[in-house]
């Protein structure tokens, strides 16, 4: 598991210092609070893509031999298994990218060699794309929603917005707001709300990408990535996003959306709504439970290495009558290494336009000249987080 | 404890394991038939097994099969063989002077794989034990698939984390 995470992200310090103690035969003193094992807990690791440590965890404790837990770790220990020796360069990168928590790196891979040609792909290959998919996308089946937050006083806003927001329907929550602060035009509550899903919509709207016309499964990171999930009506998840991308200089307007998301769970939760502003006590709203990990990278204010991710997402032809709007609709893959260039994600971005190269996704030579643009970007910002962290005070 | 609410997994029937589909080849060498076919029913959504009964077919398909073998998995006792798998697994990590080797076993190929003792009985060697040997883990009969495929990993990350710290 410490393997897993030290790979997935090096930043993990704690994690490396107790794989390192361990593997000298020291007594394996783990810091960090006491987390519950439970699939809850491998179920998140799975979505955030951290898949090496989900089967590890499976794998090392009871769970992994009963129902659920079995099943999962099967599919995990069949989704991770080695390809083949002589398997395409596509699906060895792949590979690659999944043991090393890429995991929505290695989906858009996938998905990339699944549209050159379907019927050329193996069937054990299709197997794990599907898997993949399975396991990293079905979030909007079983997102959190606003069932789940604490609703101590319901109300007549509520009610109202509960039954368009159930179904992860945001314009039309929208609509029910706009009618009920028509009928009640001195419900302060009802305008704040409404005001808050005009913004949502509004953000939504802004990173969905309408301007492309392929339907392309890509990871996301930062204010997309927390865009993604209001569309999915996860606002918790969400406002965990915002939450860790306050303060950040480039994602300005976290913090604003933030307050917007709070808002909207006020007024689903029953809550006063007006009467909060911005820089309020948010502290009685629920938090996001703990992934597990010590959350370290975003005590390094200096980096961008924390910005959150979260599983991608693919644009799926809605069935008829069915209310699924697609998530997301995005360029190719090299326009999304661009994308992890803009948060800042540029070990990834790096290596996705290598990877492409290598592939032959496109002009070879211009995607390995941005890939070293990138890197001298990358080398830039480590020199520039050096001096940073030099004068950080000691927390 | 409350399950999270995933959507059922999607459904695969595999292909048999004697089709040549391009799953991953795994060395296997049991001369016991039922051990053999839980493993294959277990492992055979991610992995093909060669079936080896005895040291020398499985030194027979080492030498032919090196190259596509993603891991190899001996009986500790390969009971009918002039070696059992602790011996074969020093062998094959080349920790046996070749004067002690038996000539069907000399000259074999690198392997440079995992290679994963298995048994049936529940006493047995310790994980440093096998690695001492030049094995990497013990497991219990029948293989499963998360286990192996845990153990496969494990020797990928090492690996790769060994060869970026140097």
């Amino acid at each position: 598991m410490l393997r897993g995470a030290v790979t997935r992200d090096p930043s993990q310090r704690a994690c490396a210092a107790l794989l390192t103690a361990i593997e000298s035969g020291e007594p394996a003193d783990g810091p960090g609070t006491t987390v519950e094992l439970d699939l809850a807990l491998v179920d998140r690791w799975i979505r955030t893509g951290a898949l090496v440590e989900a089967l590890a965890l499976l794998g090392g404790t009871p769970m992994g031999s009963l129902d659920t837990g079995r099943e999962w770790a099967n599919l995990l220990g069949e989704l991770l298994a080695p390809v083949p020796v002589d398997a395409e360069p596509t699906f060895v990168e792949m590979h690659r990218q999944l043991l090393s928590g890429g995991a929505s790196v290695a989906l858009t891979l996938a998905e990339e060699r699944e549209r050159q040609g379907a019927e050329g792909m193996p069937a054990w290959a299709s197997r794990r794309l599907e898997l993949l998919r399975w396991m990293l996308l079905d979030n909007a089946a079983v997102a959190e929603s606003y069932r789940e937050l604490p609703s101590t006083a319901p109300s007549a806003l509520s009610a109202a917005l509960r039954e368009p927001m159930g179904r992860r329907n945001i314009a039309q929550a929208l609509e029910a707001a706009r009618a009920f602060s028509d009928e009640r035009p001195g419900d302060e509550d009802a305008r704040r709300a409404r005001e808050a899903l005009e913004a949502i919509l509004e953000e939504v709207e802004l990173h969905s990408g309408a301007e492309t016309h392929h339907s392309l499964t890509i990871p996301m990171y930062g204010l997309p990535a927390a865009a993604m999930q209001l569309r999915m009506g996860n606002l918790s998840a969400a406002c965990a996003i915002y939450r860790k991308l306050e303060g950040r200089a480039e994602e300005g307007d976290a913090t604003r959306m933030l307050h917007e998301v709070e808002a909207l769970e006020r007024a689903l939760a029953g809550m006063p709504v007006a009467t909060q502003s911005w820089g309020d006590d948010t502290t009685q709203l629920q938090l996001p439970e703990s992934d597990g990990w010590e959350d370290e990278s975003f005590d390094e204010d200096a980096t961008l290495d924390g910005l959150e991710s979260v599983a991608p997402v693919t644009t799926l032809d809605a069935p008829a009558g069915v209310d699924m709007a697609p998530t997301s609709e995005m360029p190719g893959a090299a326009a999304q290494a661009e994308r992890l260039v803009e948060a800042g994600r540029l070990d990834e971005a790096e290596q996705l336009l290598r990877s492409l190269a290598k592939l032959g996704g496109g002009d070879r030579d211009a995607l390995l000249a941005r890939a070293d643009a990138v890197a001298e970007m990358r080398a830039k910002r480590d020199s520039s987080d050096v001096l940073v962290r030099r004068i950080k005070p000691v927390k | 404890m409350t399950e999270p609410n995933r959507p059922p997994a999607p459904g695969w029937t595999p292909p048999p394991s004697t089709e040549a589909d391009g799953r991953a080849d795994v060395l296997y060498v049991d001369v016991d038939d039922q051990s053999f076919r839980s493993s294959v029913e277990r492992l055979r959504r991610a992995y093909n097994l060669l079936r080896a009964q005895k040291d020398r077919d499985a030194c027979d398909l080492i030498r032919e099969h090196h190259r596509d073998l993603v891991a190899v998995l001996l009986d500790v006792d390969m009971p009918g063989s002039v070696l059992d798998g602790i011996l074969l697994t020093r062998i094959l990590r080349g920790r046996v002077p070749s004067q002690a080797v038996p000539p069907f076993a000399r000259n074999l190929p690198a392997l440079d794989v995992p290679i994963v003792l298995v048994t049936e009985r529940d006493e047995g060697y310790s994980d440093d034990e096998m690695r001492r040997y030049g094995g990497d883990r013990l497991m219990r009969k029948p293989v499963e698939i998360h286990k192996l495929t845990l153990v496969l990993t494990e020797w990928h990350l090492q690996r790769a984390q060994g060869a970026s710290s140097t």
